[in-house]
């Protein structure tokens, strides 16, 4: 009886924490799965390029660069790593920041070629949350000031908002389960935040190709 | 600042206080004012629950050092910390309860001292000694970290492997050798949970249970922190214990089988259907919910098998000390209001010291430490 006195004590304080829980108002947090939907924030003064890193004019003609709202969400929680020294000259196309999440990673190319003047330290052994704000990567010294290519205010939300259809569409090509994604994509559904997390090497490594090239 | 009043701090400090008191009873009344143990019955809820349960539930640190730096499987690395500091934990409070069951604490050192190597309890106390001073030292590494001593965590890192292989070997032993404390009462057991190979049963229910506390601790922590969970590793952990607590079960069989108690379980009484309900919530339910790809990524369902597991677990310890045992006495045994109260007292201190610690140090976070960041940094530059 004791056995049974201590399971059914277990279970009462289990059972009363759901309850105060939904009496609260409250889902219980690691039940949560955030939607990646199609709406989309991006700052008024940035502009957004094909490589869905975003570029903002700092002092002295200075650009800030950082990861979008999209990778945040198509990747839940990383940490971001510039792997460039401050100083250094990096050419546009080439590698000069990863993400990490678990025990992946993916480079993000830079849209800009130019001279590496601060490498935000504070990255260091932080989850990115705050990705147009404090959680920007670098500030780079631009060779030309001509930033034509580059999206900017309406216009880079209605191309995140392709983005995010083409990624969906990625997404239900690469599941063959969908509740690997949690998500119901035949019937319209939505995806969760992070959903990139559950799948192989192989697909990150063509997300990196046809969305971070 | 004053905390904010919430409901479970209310209880929690309701039980505490009902805690305090039965330490005051227990100190200066002794085992037989604060307890319902008798000569006849020395070991109940506080052996039960608080040592068997407590360090097989502590398994789980362990099984993910073990799978995380031993096997080098590093995807499950943001899972070790929160895991480690369970074990630890539990293992302080398992060495707390231990003085509330001792008849004079005052002696708990002379296991140091005056050596008995051929007794159980001798290496259980040896055990319980040296993995908490393992567990520490796996520990210290997050404390470093956050005071940004960076030599000293240097140096940990490179001793880390040998501390955590130590820790694999104490843990196997301690776990192991908490069945065999009961190969000595055969006679007193009834034969559904007795059998000479207790001590496997126990080294493998444990690993099964421990992974399964990781992730009922994740959904704790999720719970107070307000986080997200590591749902896709936790599903992968959840798949492994209940592989492991099947093989647990088939082992058990074919002992029950060659022993010849099997027929225990073809007569219906209490006994048997407290086994049975032991392996049904503990072992088929979860198995045949995880071992499906669409329940164990559902966060609800996952978090449902793990609370089985666990009670399942707690069936069996309790069940193997305590209900196996009353038949064959003839004597009863329900614990005391006070043993009831310092129980749940351990557990509301555990929960606020895991809270304490992971609010000031770094046991959540991803493990990018500054020495591989900088590292990545040079490979870059010389690359370039």
């Amino acid at each position: 009886m004791v056995a049974l006195f201590v399971v059914l004590t277990f279970l009462f304080f289990i059972i009363l924490d759901l309850l105060v829980l939904k009496a609260q108002g409250k889902e219980h947090p690691a039940f949560a799965v955030k939607v990646f939907n199609k709406k989309f924030f991006f700052p008024m003064e940035s502009l957004i390029s094909t490589s869905h890193i975003w570029l903002q004019k700092v002092q002295n003609g200075m650009l800030k660069l950082g990861i979008d709202e999209f990778i945040l969400k198509a990747f839940g929680k990383l940490n971001l790593i510039p792997i460039k020294n401050e100083g250094e000259f990096v050419n546009k196309g080439e590698p000069f920041l990863k993400a990490v999440f678990g025990n992946r990673t993916v480079l993000f190319r830079s849209p800009i070629e130019g001279k590496i003047n601060f490498v935000n330290k504070n990255l260091t052994n932080k989850v990115v949350e705050d990705c147009y704000g404090d959680d920007w990567a670098i500030m780079i010294e631009p060779k030309s000031n001509n930033l034509n290519e580059f999206k900017k205010s309406s216009d880079a939300i209605k191309w995140l908002q392709e983005e995010f259809t083409r990624f969906k569409d990625f997404i239900a090509a690469k599941s063959n389960e969908p509740e690997l994604a949690g998500v119901t994509l035949q019937d319209g559904g939505n995806i969760v935040e992070g959903v990139l997390r559950s799948f192989d090497d192989n697909t990150i490594k063509e997300f990196e190709e046809q969305f971070l090239l | 600042m004053i905390p904010k009043i919430t409901f479970w701090r209310v209880v929690a400090v309701i039980i505490v206080i009902a805690g305090l008191y039965s330490t005051y009873l227990r100190l200066f009344g002794g085992l037989s004012a604060s307890t319902n143990l008798s000569d006849d019955f020395p070991w109940g809820l506080w052996i039960g629950f608080d040592i068997l349960v407590g360090v097989g539930l502590a398994a789980g640190g362990f099984s993910i050092c073990a799978i995380v730096h031993i096997f080098n499987i590093e995807k499950y690395k943001p899972l070790a910390r929160p895991a480690i500091l369970t074990a630890f934990l539990g293992y302080l409070l398992v060495i707390f309860g231990l003085m509330y069951d001792l008849g004079k604490p005052y002696n708990i050192w002379h296991a140091i001292i005056y050596w008995n190597p051929r007794s159980v309890m001798f290496e259980v106390a040896w055990c319980v000694m040296l993995y908490t001073s393992v567990l520490f030292l796996e520990f210290i590494p997050v404390v470093l970290e956050k005071y940004k001593l960076h030599k000293l965590l240097k140096f940990m890192k490179k001793v880390g492997i040998p501390i955590m292989i130590v820790g694999v070997i104490l843990s196997t032993l301690h776990q192991s050798s908490l069945g065999s404390l009961f190969l000595i009462i055969p006679q007193k057991m009834s034969q559904i949970w007795y059998s000479p190979l207790l001590p496997v049963y126990f080294y493998i229910s444990a690993i099964g249970a421990g992974l399964s506390m990781v992730i009922f601790e994740a959904y704790l922590s999720a719970r107070a922190f307000n986080k997200g969970i590591e749902a896709d590793l936790l599903s992968r952990v959840g798949l492994i214990s209940v592989i492991v607590l099947m093989i647990g079960f088939v082992i058990k069989l074919i002992d029950l089988i060659v022993s010849g108690n099997i027929n225990l379980l073809l007569t219906i009484n209490n006994y048997s259907l407290l086994y049975y309900l032991e392996v049904l919530i503990g072992i088929f339910i979860p198995f045949g919910l995880l071992i499906q790809k669409s329940f164990r990524e559902n966060r609800r369902w996952l978090y449902a098998s793990a609370v089985m597991i666990i009670s399942g677990f707690l069936l069996n310890r309790l069940n193997v000390s305590i209900s196996s045992i009353s038949p064959e006495t003839g004597v009863s045994y329900f614990p005391s209001i006070n043993e009831i109260s310092v129980t749940l007292m351990l557990i509301v201190l555990g929960m606020w010291a895991f809270k304490l610690i992971a609010k000031n140090f770094p046991v959540f976070t991803e493990e990018i430490h500054h020495e591989e960041f900088e590292a990545k940094l040079n490979e870059t530059t010389i690359a370039n």
